[in-house]
């Protein structure tokens, strides 16, 4: 019986031992994209001073560095060499919303696609210049949701799920990749009228190639809400690290 | 009468898809128009000398039919990992910067414009630290519906060091933090390491961690990236790159087991005979036993108990006695 036993723990040992599942770090520098430096003494002509022209009697020292008299110039980053170009695309220029109609949510959306090589990576804020204000009637606004929590502001996330839950707000959703900030509940757009500093909407801390998130809008009215049309713009600011 | 009626039907019938051809390709919906962006380069450093000019030519792409403008924007650094935060003020050293183009249009969305860059710096001007974003943004686009106007903007950063390049400047910084747990069973060990600069002037990063093996003297050297630690600002520094989420600074043992002891070096710049920055961190030092044999030797110590326990009930059981 205390064998069978022995053995019985010595099995579950074995199990345990090989079915731990090691916790993994990335390791995921790639070679591709990393260039120590040389000396190529060769050079591009895009760099020009008043006292040297680098076009004429100077060069590049190493890749991206050029030096002279004057200055010293480093394009790009020292330590990763990428030919992958810094793109932004926002799908679309505007959202109408149409006619809005009592208790019907409407929603639309944005799709932003972001291309970096940045060694550090990007990142994209958004912000809009006040709430939905009405055209005829200015300072009347669609005001931005509180949620169905009230927890909602441009900086907390929360539940909006309920058609009497009135306002306007947005989420995201990842399309390519893993860059969106939040992916559930809804977040108001932080006001610039109201001094709230522009949030991130989208970031990756490396290089990305056609990171692409979707913006959903959502609109709602409730039966007090003045009649006309109502707009606010909204900025979307894409930055390189440095 | 019949015979004049069908030839009115299909010039009606013309006159219609007309219409309807006119009225589709002037009320298309804005919603249709994306707004792209490109600029090259990415990221620019310069170390320039007072009453010097710089020039650079930008390679910038967008799309037809929306205006963009391109103007420079004073930034501060944001966080500790490289990301900015342009400003809305226009401090005075923005006036030194021209664009050969301020307005762009693009006649076909692929077309690349390049624009020119000048940079004059005046020769009365505090050497310090002076940076600012390339911006190109995109111009709204007007309508009278209910909804949002979009716009956008892609940011470059510049960073423009002013000092005489031939003497150049110590740098003053810190480092503000190095450290690791002090119990490591999994590979890599990250280490936290965060450098402040306190004074006027960017350095870089350039430098490396020496890890020491307590028990065999060995000595490793994990190299750190040379990042950009710019004035009055933290950095945090890592030696790798294009990690999916969050990049760290990691070191892989070759050893199953050992104490080590690990120092932060920082010179910079790296390359010169001319010193203008060394820092070293006070050591630390911290254990590493790798994952599995951690678990044998619990498994081991498992057994060990167990027969213990068992051989004790087996002492002590009624029949024996």
């Amino acid at each position: 019986m205390q064998k069978k036993v022995l053995i019985f723990i010595l099995l579950l040992a074995f199990i345990f031992i090989f079915s731990f599942k090691r916790a993994k770090a990335f390791e995921a520098q790639s070679e591709n994209f990393r260039l120590d430096w040389g000396n190529l003494n060769d050079f591009a002509g895009q760099k020009s001073s008043d006292n040297y022209s680098l076009v004429d009697t100077g060069g590049q020292i190493a890749p991206g560095l050029y030096e002279s008299d004057g200055f010293k110039a480093m394009i790009g980053f020292e330590y990763l060499y990428s030919i992958i170009p810094f793109t932004f695309t926002i799908s679309n220029s505007a959202i109408d919303f149409g006619t809005l109609s009592i208790d019907t949510p409407k929603t639309d959306t944005t799709n932003l696609i972001v291309t970096s090589g940045a060694a550090h990576g990007y990142q994209v804020t958004a912000s809009e210049n006040n709430q939905l204000d009405n055209l005829a009637y200015p300072g009347t606004y669609i005001e931005d949701t509180r949620g169905d929590n009230l927890d909602i502001t441009y900086l907390n996330n929360g539940d909006w799920n309920i058609n009497t839950t009135y306002g306007f707000g947005y989420t995201l959703a990842n399309i390519t990749g893993t860059d969106a900030e939040f992916t559930s509940g809804y977040k108001q757009f932080s006001d610039e009228s109201n001094s709230e500093p522009e949030q991130i909407v989208m970031n990756n801390i490396g290089i990305t190639q056609g990171s692409e998130v979707q913006v959903t809008y959502k609109i709602n009215i409730g039966a007090t809400q003045e009649s006309g049309t109502y707009q606010n713009r909204i900025k979307y600011i894409c930055t390189g690290t440095f | 009468m019949k015979r004049y009626k069908t030839p009115s039907i299909i010039f009606a019938i013309f006159m219609l898809t007309i219409a309807c051809y006119i009225f589709m390709a002037t009320n298309n919906p804005i919603k249709a128009e994306q707004i792209n962006f490109q600029i090259d380069p990415m990221l620019l450093q310069i170390e320039i000398k007072p009453g010097s000019q710089f020039n650079y030519e930008y390679k910038v792409s967008g799309s037809k039919n929306i205006e963009y403008i391109i103007q420079p924007k004073a930034f501060i650094p944001k966080d500790k990992i490289g990301n900015l935060k342009s400003l809305n003020e226009t401090p005075d050293f923005l006036d030194w910067i021209d664009y050969s183009k301020t307005e762009i249009y693009f006649n076909n969305d692929k077309e690349i414009i390049s624009v020119q860059m000048k940079i004059n710096v005046p020769i009365e001007v505090e050497l310090k630290d002076y940076y600012f974003v390339t911006s190109v943004s995109s111009k709204e686009i007007e309508n009278n519906q209910t909804g949002n106007i979009l716009s956008g903007e892609i940011q470059s950063p510049v960073l423009l060091t002013i000092e005489d390049i031939s003497k150049p400047s110590a740098r003053n910084g810190k480092i503000s933090s190095f450290n690791t747990n002090f119990f490591n069973s999994q590979k890599p060990i990250n280490f936290d390491l965060v450098l402040e600069n306190t004074g006027d002037l960017l350095f870089k990063s350039s430098g490396y961690i020496e890890i020491q093996n307590l028990i065999t003297k060995q000595i490793t050297k994990e190299n750190l990236l040379p990042q950009n630690v710019l004035a009055h600002s933290s950095r945090q520094i890592f030696n790798t790159t294009q990690t999916d989420k969050y990049p760290y600074l990691t070191w892989y043992p070759e050893t199953l087991f050992g104490i080590f002891k690990a120092e932060a070096k920082i010179k910079y710049p790296s390359t010169s005979t001319v010193n203008l920055l060394e820092l070293n961190s006070v050591p630390i030092y911290f254990i590493y036993i790798d994952f599995y044999l951690l678990i044998l030797i619990l498994t081991l110590f498992f057994f060990l108990v167990t027969i213990i326990i068992f051989k004790n009930r087996r002492s002590y059981s009624p029949l024996q006695r």
